[in-house]
């Protein structure tokens, strides 16, 4: 069977190690948690708000859990996961410095991924229409988006200093995201390279954060 | 009413398993004394698979009975109590798998409880009937799962003290479950539940009737019993679906008095005047025709004294035994077992590396809802017992 994956899980599971345990918050209808289980090995639990994706999950297997990340991870013990994933989640939370806390409370360490509203054509669109951003990967009106927290890469890498969290390693994406058939030779397709990877701000449509707590 | 055969089990009878009646032989209870012979009623449906793979347990609640799904009769007009769940292409497809549900010991709808002969007297147990816990009730379930020659069951599914027992199943026979599913239920009452469960035994023991438990020569201690049905009932409920269902609702025969303005010129005590008072009546007189007043005080006593974390020297020790694939779900209104008890559940069972998957559904039903017609309970049981097949 060939597998389909976008190109940001392909740079997040390249992030995490076989046969380890990983939390994946907002994780959909579980495909990519599947993958990670079937070509990974690993010990796989996955956290979704809505019953219908709830139910996609069950059916594959997975272990899910039932919650609103708005409200922290609660149910999850310090340290019980060797990977926490939030992969295009983050802008849909109230309060995302907080659930990042809670995230390197819960994991070793963390993998987030996002959109860059840094991106010069973002920047082009409100320089030259005067009105808020719609993209590919952005595709709402301001007033029925469901992101509500939407940051440049600078402005995450920022936030990450001020609250003493490591970045440990970046992969940036030069165009959103799309579905590809996973193979073993791909691991650098499609990141940002050589100059552009320098103006990563600019040029990244997607970057993808490894991260720990500073202080551990 | 005319069975509609697609998708109900049909006509079903409910059979009988007596063990601990040969010489010597007693059933054990974890205080450690005895009852023997031990009789369980339980009903099965569809069919045992040839390497006994496919049986599914369901366990049920306070005044649940091994009449879980089908018809009694051509002409009955009530099917089992999860009928809507279990049957041939539903969530619990019969079709699929071998579905066994039997009458808990303590009860009173064919299997050992007070109102049964004393072998000792050979009068109704009454009262001396020994203290039962969860546990018993689970260890003589597996006696009958033995009686059927089942090694292994792949699912043990049942709802508030169906829950319990899943519960129980899990962690006293681990090799035995291969998935569980709890649903709407706890891993210890709380002071709330005991409370209102109090309530109900004080009414029943109340009830100039009742003498000390041993009625049955005499009247049934009818009035306490209903008291305790209604108490029960308000717990199954919620404030949104009592305001739904009946709201400030007066009784047909009470419509002219509104009309009329309000003259106030009620019977007090009387006649029922809200519809929620009839419906509370009704309840509690319709209990009294399948229900035995001892039966309800040893098995809430049961419930009140269930543990789990107790019972094994903490709740993470007692899943650290578990080797089943858990299903645990809530429900948004259920304010008996609300939901931070699932929530217990799950938490410790991640911690004891237990595969769990858990979810709270979304309803106004209170904690009744899981008796109810429920889409996502339906599916997330269908998909959960799909998955274990697989793996």
């Amino acid at each position: 069977m060939t597998q389909l994956l976008r190109e940001d899980q392909i740079q997040i599971a390249q992030m995490i190690k076989p046969n380890s345990s990983v939390l994946d918050l907002g994780c959909g209808d579980g495909e990519f948690l599947q993958y990670l289980v079937m070509s990974k090995g690993v010990r796989g639990v996955g956290v979704e708000l809505n019953q219908d994706k709830i139910y996609k999950c069950l059916e594959k297997g997975l272990n899910v859990i039932h919650a609103d990340l708005d409200s922290g991870l609660a149910m999850f013990d310090r340290n019980s996961f060797d990977f926490v994933l939030l992969n295009e989640t983050l802008q849909v939370l109230h309060n995302p410095i907080p659930l990042l806390g809670e995230m390197l409370r819960v994991g070793s360490h963390c993998i987030v991924g996002i959109s860059n509203f840094g991106h010069w054509k973002i920047r082009v669109d409100l320089l030259l229409r005067g009105r808020m951003p719609m993209t590919e990967t952005l595709p709402f009106e301001w007033y029925n988006t469901p992101n509500i927290h939407l940051c440049t890469l600078k402005d995450f890498e920022i936030a990450c200093k001020a609250n003493s969290i490591k970045i440990v390693d970046r992969v940036f994406l030069e165009r959103p995201p799309e579905l590809v058939t996973v193979d073993n030779n791909m691991s650098s397709s499609g990141t940002l390279k050589g100059f552009f990877k320098g103006s990563y701000n600019l040029f990244a449509c997607f970057g993808v954060y490894l991260i720990n707590s500073e202080n551990r | 009413m005319v069975i509609n055969s697609s998708n109900s089990v049909g006509v079903v009878k409910t059979q009988y398993f007596t063990f601990a009646d040969k010489a010597g032989e007693e059933f054990k209870l974890i205080n450690g004394k005895t009852i023997s012979p031990v009789t369980l009623a339980y009903e099965t449906y569809g069919q045992l698979n040839g390497d006994k793979s496919n049986a599914i347990l369901i366990t049920h609640a306070l005044s649940g009975d091994a009449h879980v799904a089908g018809y009694h009769g051509e002409y009955s007009k009530k099917p089992g109590w999860w009928d809507n769940i279990i049957g041939p292409g539903k969530a619990i497809d019969t079709s699929k798998y071998f579905v066994i549900c039997s009458n808990v010991l303590g009860g009173c709808s064919g299997s050992t409880g007070p109102s049964s002969i004393n072998p000792a007297t050979g009068k109704h147990y009454g009262l001396d009937f020994p203290f039962v816990t969860v546990f018993d009730m689970v260890h003589a379930q597996k006696e009958l799962i033995n009686y059927l020659g089942i090694q292994k069951l792949l699912g043990v599914i049942g709802g508030s003290m169906g829950g319990m027992q899943v519960l129980a199943w899990a962690t006293e026979y681990p090799e035995m479950v291969l998935g569980a599913v709890v649903i709407a239920s706890t891993s210890s009452h709380s002071a709330q539940c005991i409370a209102f469960n109090e309530v109900g035994r004080q009414a029943i023991i109340s009830d100039t009737n009742f003498k000390g438990g041993f009625y049955y020569e005499h009247a049934n201690p009818e009035n306490g019993l209903a008291v305790a049905r209604m108490i029960g009932h308000i717990t199954y409920l919620s404030d949104e679906s009592m305001d739904e269902k009946f709201g400030r609702k007066f009784q047909e025969i009470d419509q002219e008095k509104i009309k009329d303005k309000i003259s106030y010129q009620y019977d007090i005590g009387v006649n029922a005047v809200f519809q929620i008072e009839s419906y509370l009546r009704h309840q509690g007189a319709t209990f009294n025709l399948r229900f035995d007043a001892n039966s309800y005080l040893v098995i809430t006593k049961a419930i009140d004294h269930f543990d789990l974390g107790q019972h094994y020297g903490g709740l993470k020790k007692a899943f650290e035994k578990v080797k089943s694939k858990f299903l645990v779900i809530s429900y948004t209104s259920d304010w008996l077992y609300p939901t931070h008890h699932s929530k217990l559940i799950v938490k410790e069972m991640m911690k004891a590396g237990v595969n769990v998957s858990f979810s709270e559904i979304s309803t106004q039903k209170g904690h009744d809802a899981f008796l109810l017609e429920d889409k996502y309970l339906s599916s997330y049981v269908s998909a959960f017992l799909k998955s274990l097949g697989k793996s």
